[in-house]
């Protein structure tokens, strides 16, 4: 093993950040202000294959490990969160075929998702189920050769937008929603499914969260994943997967303002000299870089977990995310600071980066529930505790 | 000495807190999303004795003592904090009068500010001068009876809106920013290329079509042939031969104190938004920017001049 990047992983960065820093950075403040879905943004990384890193190369992907796939959303997220969204939920979306699909529904679908042709969305959340998966209502009913879905998703990720949707439906109430819940791959023409409403949020402004109604949604069994049932599992795979991107993006946030408070510092002169050279400056300008690249390593840690199918690999997603969205917060709350009044205003980014930074607490799990994922794992693996999961 | 809150200041809280969750908490979501001064909360306030805490009863003030002027902005900022900026800003802006100013001064300003007839703002801070006050540019040179001021602030909460501005500026340059400085009351008034009329004038009147404010006509600055005033809220008047032209800023990004335009034709130009605010006779329109145009209208009736308020 080494404990460094490869030639290759460098280069990589180098390609993403210098794409990021000349085409996505002087779009960030439009996105946020108009929160419109940034389209030329998606054509541009679909052009420059950074939409399939996450797909084999048998589909039409570039198949990067799992680091690479960090560093791509990384680097875009140190531009602009809400672009960063673009690949993280391409990947979300496709995950699910990649680990449940049958080869039909990879051949089927993954290729138009490698491509960027196609946008895939994750449709699990509900109103009444948020850390609370298994208590989702949408129903799947067998219909012949088709499900009828019924029932609606809240705050689904350009659920408006994309091409298919992964729903999360109950196809056995009675078993309830661990072992009731199927997913199924749903295509936006499907007659009864529509996106009535998007939300007005704090950050990721440009990022469509939507609300989704399935109205007897007609769904041919052929696009159910994997066997009735096993909704939850292929739900719960996805995420312990899935949230080392969200990490990725807390890293990239956290990066973006702690290099734009640097160069601040360093140009903005108070009682005489440039407040850099202010040792409470430059404390919390080392603390903000250690933090970030505290974070970094852990979420590469756990994208190599990923990677390696590791048994533990929930404990090390779920702390990376944990860890990296804390210090997104922290980090752009401190860049604000060292902007002082500056910091506050729209003129500067770190003001967009510090409501963009919230979001990674929130999303793929909240923070309480990756502890909970965390503390399960310890719990298990110090077999002080039967886990009341599973 | 006690510590706990006194029968009075439990009871203070207990109307604060009525009055904000009442009329304050459900405009907040409002005012967050147009970003627009909220002048309905400042006149409750005012109407409620709120902006005068801190200014002594002999000058009209409630004359609270320290715990109950922070029981009022909490209670306040508990249901917007925007809201709870004007009475804190108020006693911003009136603490220098309190602590250095002359009687007449105090006379002159305390008055109408305890009664919230007019706002204050405190303008200390420059584009170069943060955190370092002493570094401050603005300069004050002494000319006969007065002092012409030069320079410009940087993030004066209220500097677009108040009727007065605490303007801190150097006497004396060579001295240094700690021993050459003043502090002046600047009067909105007094802005060289206009004459703000304030938006209270216009809030008294009873219907939207009265005329509400009279100026005298001689007090209307002239506009010169390039320059024409904008940026503020309020209405600006200016006069150009025998026309008045009466400008209303509507638009939400004004950056402070009334700024120069280019006056093009019977257009100002905004210089910061490339915004064009039409004169003409009696009505102005603030530019393409804005859905929400207010118009005014002003007329010269013998030697004073008659605006009218938002229809
Ligand atoms: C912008 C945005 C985009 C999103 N995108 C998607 C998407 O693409 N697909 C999708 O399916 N979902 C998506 N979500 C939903 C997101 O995953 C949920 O919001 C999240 O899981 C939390 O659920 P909730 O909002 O219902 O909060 P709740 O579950 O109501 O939680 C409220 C509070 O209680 C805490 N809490 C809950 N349970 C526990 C517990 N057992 N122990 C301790 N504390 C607990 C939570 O941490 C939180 O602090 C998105 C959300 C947002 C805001
Ligand atoms: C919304 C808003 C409203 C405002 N209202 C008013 C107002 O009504 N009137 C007014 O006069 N001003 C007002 N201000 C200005 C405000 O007081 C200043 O922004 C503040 O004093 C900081 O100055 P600065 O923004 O120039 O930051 P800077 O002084 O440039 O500071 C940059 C960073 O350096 C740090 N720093 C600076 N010097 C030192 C030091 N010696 N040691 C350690 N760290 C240091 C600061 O803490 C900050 O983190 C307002 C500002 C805002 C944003
Ligand atoms: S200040 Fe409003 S258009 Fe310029």
């Amino acid at each position: 093993m080494t404990y460094r990047l490869s030639d290759e992983q460098i280069e990589l960065r180098r390609i993403v950040r210098e794409l990021a820093e000349e085409q996505i950075a002087p779009r960030a403040a439009e996105i946020d202000a108009t929160a419109e879905f940034p389209w030329d943004l998606k054509e541009l990384l679909a052009r420059q294959d950074l939409l399939g890193t996450a797909v084999p190369a048998a589909y039409g992907g570039t198949e990067l490990d799992g680091v690479g796939q960090a560093i791509v959303a990384e680097e875009i997220a140190r531009a602009d969160a809400t672009t960063s969204l673009i690949p993280i939920v391409q990947k979300l979306g496709s995950l699910p075929i990649l680990l449940a699909g049958s080869d039909e529904q990879k051949d089927r679908f993954l290729p138009r998702l490698a491509s960027g042709e196609w946008l895939a969305a994750f449709g699990l959340s509900e109103a009444s189920a948020g850390s609370d998966v298994s208590a989702l209502r949408t129903r799947a009913r067998r219909d012949g050769d088709d499900y009828l879905l019924s029932g609606s998703k809240r705050f689904i990720t350009h659920g408006s937008i994309a091409n298919l949707v992964i729903i999360f439906a109950l196809t056995d109430p009675s078993a309830g929603g661990r072992k009731g819940m199927s997913a199924f791959i749903v295509e936006r023409d499907t007659p009864g499914f529509s996106a009535p409403r998007v939300e007005h949020k704090m950050g990721i402004r440009g990022s469509p969260t939507a609300e989704l109604l399935l109205e007897d949604a007609r769904v041919p069994a052929a696009n159910r994943l994997g066997e009735e049932g096993e909704g939850f599992k292929i739900a719960m795979a996805t995420l312990d997967r899935s949230r080392v991107a969200i990490a990725a993006q807390a890293v990239g946030i956290a990066q973006g303002a702690t290099d734009y408070a640097l160069a601040y510092a360093a140009q903005r002169e108070q009682f005489g000299e440039p407040v850099a050279e202010l040792q409470g400056i430059q404390f919390m300008l080392a603390d903000m870089a250690s933090q970030t690249e505290a974070a970094r390593h852990l979420t590469y840690a756990a994208a190599a977990a990923v990677d390696a199918g590791a048994p533990d690999l929930a404990y090390l997603t779920s702390s990376a995310k944990l860890v990296a969205g804390d210090t997104a917060m922290r980090v752009t709350t401190d860049a604000v600071q060292v902007l002082g009044g500056y910091g506050f205003i729209t003129e500067y980014p770190v003001e967009r980066m510090m409501r963009d930074a919230k979001i990674t607490q929130l999303y793929e799990g909240t923070q309480q529930i990756q502890r909970l994922v965390i503390a399960r794992q310890l719990l298990r693996r110090a077999g002080v505790a039967r886990s009341k999961t599973s | 000495m006690t510590y706990r809150l006194s029968d009075e200041q439990i009871e203070l809280r207990r109307i604060v807190r009525e009055l904000a969750e009442e009329q304050i908490a459900p405009r907040a979501a409002e005012i967050d999303a147009t970003a627009e001064f909220p002048w309905d909360l400042k006149e409750l306030l005012a109407r409620q004795d709120l902006l005068g805490t801190a200014v002594p009863a002999a000058y009209g003030g409630t004359e609270l003592d320290g715990v109950g002027q922070a029981i009022v902005a909490e209670e306040i900022a508990r249901a917007d904090a925007t809201t709870s900026l004007i009475p804190i800003v108020q006693k911003l802006g009136s603490l220098p009068i309190l602590l250095a100013g002359s009687d007449e001064q105090k006379d002159r300003f305390l008055p109408r500010l305890a009664s919230g007839e007019w706002l204050a703002a405190f303008g200390l801070s420059e584009a170069s001068a943060g955190s370092d006050v002493s570094a401050l540019r603005t300069r004050a040179r002494r000319d006969g009876d007065d002092y012409l001021l030069s320079g410009s602030k940087r993030f004066i909460t209220h500097g677009s809106i108040a009727n007065l501005v605490i303007i801190f500026a150097l006497t004396d340059p060579s001295a240094g920013g700690r021993k050459g400085m003043s502090a002046f009351i600047v009067e909105h008034v007094v802005f060289k290329y206009g004459y703000m009329v304030n938006h209270n004038a216009f809030s008294r009147g009873k219907r939207a079509r009265d005329f509400t404010a009279v100026l005298p006509l001689a007090e209307l600055p002239e506009a010169t042939p390039t320059r024409a005033a904008l940026g503020a809220t309020g209405l600006v008047l200016v006069r150009r031969g025998d026309l008045v032209y009466a400008l209303k800023e509507t638009c939400s990004h004004a950056g402070g104190p009334l700024a120069e335009g280019q006056l093009e034709g019977d257009t100002i130009i905004c210089p910061w938004h490339s915004s064009a605010f039409r004169l003409a006779d009696g009505a102005v329109r603030h530019g393409p920017a804005t859905s929400r145009e207010v118009a005014y209208a002003a007329r010269i009736n013998g030697d004073q001049v008659e605006v009218q308020g938002p229809r």
